[in-house]
């Protein structure tokens, strides 16, 4: 009796567990919405994001008439299609800005990237190049960057700007190699005062959108093959350490020189050469990375408007802490060359950097509720006594709905690299629905 | 690829089955245990060979339903391929991630060492870059899903100490206690081991109060190429609610993955055709 009835207990718990389970994997096949699991494609694929982002500071300050910095809808078609012996890729933002008070086109992406041999890459047209070993700070990456992005509260990805170029990538057993042309010269999105207001050294003041007739604008290197840069990357693993070597010839990607003749702020030519060691050790990752910055048009360091030749150092260190609990640590050495000859010609002397500018900079990341929050702290110190600081929080509310919100803060003395920024701190949120 | 497709799912005549043999199978399988003279040990060993070292080397498509405990649903899916360096040791593991968009294109390299930390890498497309991880906790979650690292790549077998606790008509059920308990987030686990095949279809985690809180159950089994292959899984949350189911298709193994599908290249430039086993 006991028996028959177990055995009925059985039976209907196991139907309903049969029921049950076709039920979840039924469910979870008509949501997929398809049957082939989209392997198969041939027809280009479509994605991109909608965007809603908006920062505001804390404390507009001189230079500035708003307290509002980031105001925009952006659009993002994302385009691509992979053949057999290549793929064509398009990434384009389409953005409502209603700081600036403009619509604007940014093409992020549109090249072809192309598999000649087993050996060899090529990547030709608008593209996204990075290398190094930095956590926001750069020493062998002279690709560029998108500093008004970068601290008015956008997406951490536009730190990293476009620029139209080919690149070969080069595999083999010895060491693999990436050569990169850039034919026409690409400068980073450098601190106008368009939208950011800055400390500029000439009036001896933070100025901004206020205060200008119009955004700094400065004589670009010309737009032709002559002027165009190198870069290229030699790097390999031995073990599990990976070494790299680095070399450029170019432009500074800040216009940090004065063209006497234009009266305009420009652009020096720079060739750099460096390394770069990353490794575990200890449970962590370690890395370092050196560079030096050759200032071609002032070898001795005593042309007052032209930047001097650099040293460049990093030291970095990364380690989980707990459970999707991660710390990084970072130090940081910029070395001016022929400092005293520096100061000695400089009709601003004390707005120079000191001969040894030196970052120590923290990250903590925090991934919790199954990684759908992230929290992440980043913090850069300068022994210059300036700062900044990056707090954000980022939701994934489903896979197609991402919230982010935070605050970036800039302090220091006004003619220091971050203090000149103090007015931007801001708090920022930003809203993205992807497809 | 001839799946000879074996449903693990209770058949409903097997408590028939199993209540009549029961008293001749417990007695069976322990003579037949003792004739073979496997140890706990040695069913753990086979057993972690049978789950994640079929073939040379192999390949699966993969889909995650993440289901949180409120009913909403995440998905990801990913081609996966791998290489045994050495049978029961080192292994290489890429992964190509086609869903969802913002993780699309994503690709994941893990060198899997029996013998201290695995190396990973990440490589970002949005930036084109390729980021080192370092080691981490691996009894942290896979792509936000209810697996835990540790459930992908496989736990080590030296860092419990195994018991045989029973012999059922199907299954040895092993229970495994860690030997160094910092570090984990359970006091022990168990697992069901088909007798048949050595293949795991069940695991169930025990808290330090002695509850079962997190079980991964193989669904549905094929064998493909002689290898018993988990081809659907659950991982349920049983303390917080919320599991994730897995679906495996498109599985081969012996594809001749060559070593060079582990190199830096082929986090830039996946090679697609051994990921989807489609020709480009």
């Amino acid at each position: 009796m006991m028996h028959k009835f177990t055995l009925l207990f059985l039976l209907l718990f196991g139907a309903a567990t049969v029921l049950q389970a076709q039920d979840e994997w039924d469910e979870s096949g008509d949501d997929w919405g398809d049957d082939d699991w989209g392997d198969d494609i041939t027809l280009p694929e479509i994605h991109g994001f909608a965007e809603l982002a908006a920062a505001a500071r804390f404390d507009a300050g001189p230079g500035a008439d708003e307290d509002i910095l980031l105001s925009e809808a952006r659009f993002r078609l994302d385009v691509s299609h992979r053949g057999s012996v290549a793929d064509l890729i398009v990434k384009a933002d389409f953005v409502a800005d209603d700081v600036l008070g403009l619509t604007d086109f940014d093409l992020r992406q549109a090249y072809i990237d192309i598999r000649a041999a087993d050996w060899l890459n090529i990547r030709a047209g608008r593209q996204i190049l990075t290398w190094g070993t930095g956590d926001f700070v750069f020493l062998n990456d002279l690709f560029p960057k998108d500093f008004v992005s970068f601290f008015a509260g956008r997406n951490d990805e536009f730190l990293k700007a476009p620029a139209t170029a080919v690149k070969f990538a080069i595999y083999n057993g010895v060491a693999n190699v990436d050569l990169v042309w850039l034919p026409i010269y690409t400068s980073d999105r450098f601190i106008s005062g368009e939208r950011l207001t800055f400390f500029n050294s000439a009036a001896g003041a933070i100025v901004g959108p206020a205060v200008l007739e119009m955004p700094i604008s400065p004589q670009y290197p010309r737009r032709t093959l002559d002027k165009g840069e190198f870069a290229a990357r030699v790097y390999r693993s031995v073990g599990s350490a990976e070494i790299s070597l680095y070399g450029s010839v170019g432009f500074f990607k800040q216009p940090t020189a004065f063209d006497v003749n234009s009266g305009m702020p420009t652009f020096a030519p720079l060739n750099t050469a460096g390394a770069s060691v990353r490794l575990p050790l200890l449970g962590g990752l370690a890395n370092a990375e050196a560079s030096y910055y050759d200032s071609a048009d002032d070898p001795d360091g005593d042309n007052p408007f032209i930047p001097n030749s650099q040293i460049r150092i990093l030291a970095g260190y990364e380690h989980e802490i707990v459970s999707n609990l991660t710390g990084a640590a970072q130090y940081y050495l910029e070395q001016t060359a022929d400092h005293e000859a520096l100061l000695a010609n400089s009709p601003t002397p004390q707005y120079e950097p000191d001969e040894n500018r030196q970052w120590i900079t923290g990250r903590l990341t925090l991934r919790a509720l199954r990684q759908t929050l992230q929290l992440g702290l980043f913090g850069i110190y300068s022994l210059e006594e300036d700062y900044h600081v990056r707090a954000t929080a980022s939701y994934q509310w489903s896979d197609a709905l991402n919230l982010s919100f935070g605050a970036l803060l800039m302090g220091g003395e006004d003619f220091s690299f971050f203090g000149g920024l103090k007015h931007n701190s801001n708090a920022f949120v930003r809203v993205r629905y992807g497809f | 690829m001839n799946g000879n497709k074996q449903n693990v799912r209770m058949n409903l005549l097997q408590p028939f089955l199993a209540i009549a043999g029961l008293i001749f199978l417990v007695n069976l399988a322990g003579a037949n245990l003792q004739a073979q003279g496997m140890s706990a040990d040695e069913i753990v060993r086979k057993a972690n060979i049978v789950a994640y070292y079929a073939g040379a080397d192999g390949r699966s498509s993969v889909r995650l339903t993440i289901v949180d405990p409120a009913g909403n649903k995440r998905y990801r899916q990913f081609n996966i391929v791998r290489r045994d360096v050495t049978d029961a040791g080192d292994q290489l593991y890429l992964v190509h991630f086609s869903r969802p968009a913002d993780v699309r294109n994503t690709v994941f390299l893990v060198k899997k060492r029996a013998q201290g930390d695995d190396d990973r890498w990440l490589y970002l497309p949005d930036l084109d870059l390729v980021k080192r991880i370092s080691a981490g906790d691996k009894r942290t979650s896979f792509v936000g899903s209810h697996f835990l690292y540790e459930d992908v790549s496989g736990r080590r077998v030296n860092d419990d100490a195994h018991k045989l606790v029973e012999t059922t008509a199907e299954h040895y059920v092993i229970e495994n206690t860690p030997k160094d308990k910092s570090g984990v987030e359970f006091s022990s686990w168990k697992v069901w081991i088909d007798k048949k095949t050595f293949l795991p279809v069940k695991m169930e985690y025990t808290d330090g109060g002695g509850k079962v809180y997190r079980r991964i159950e193989a669904v549905e089994t094929e064998v493909v190429q002689g290898h018993p292959t988990v081809t659907k899984m659950k991982v349920s949350d049983l303390a917080n609610g919320g599991y994730t189911l897995a679906e495996l298709r498109n599985i081969a193994y012996d594809i001749d993955v060559p070593e060079s599908a582990f190199a830096e290249k082929s986090l830039r430039n996946p090679p697609m055709s051994l990921l989807t086993g489609r020709g480009k």
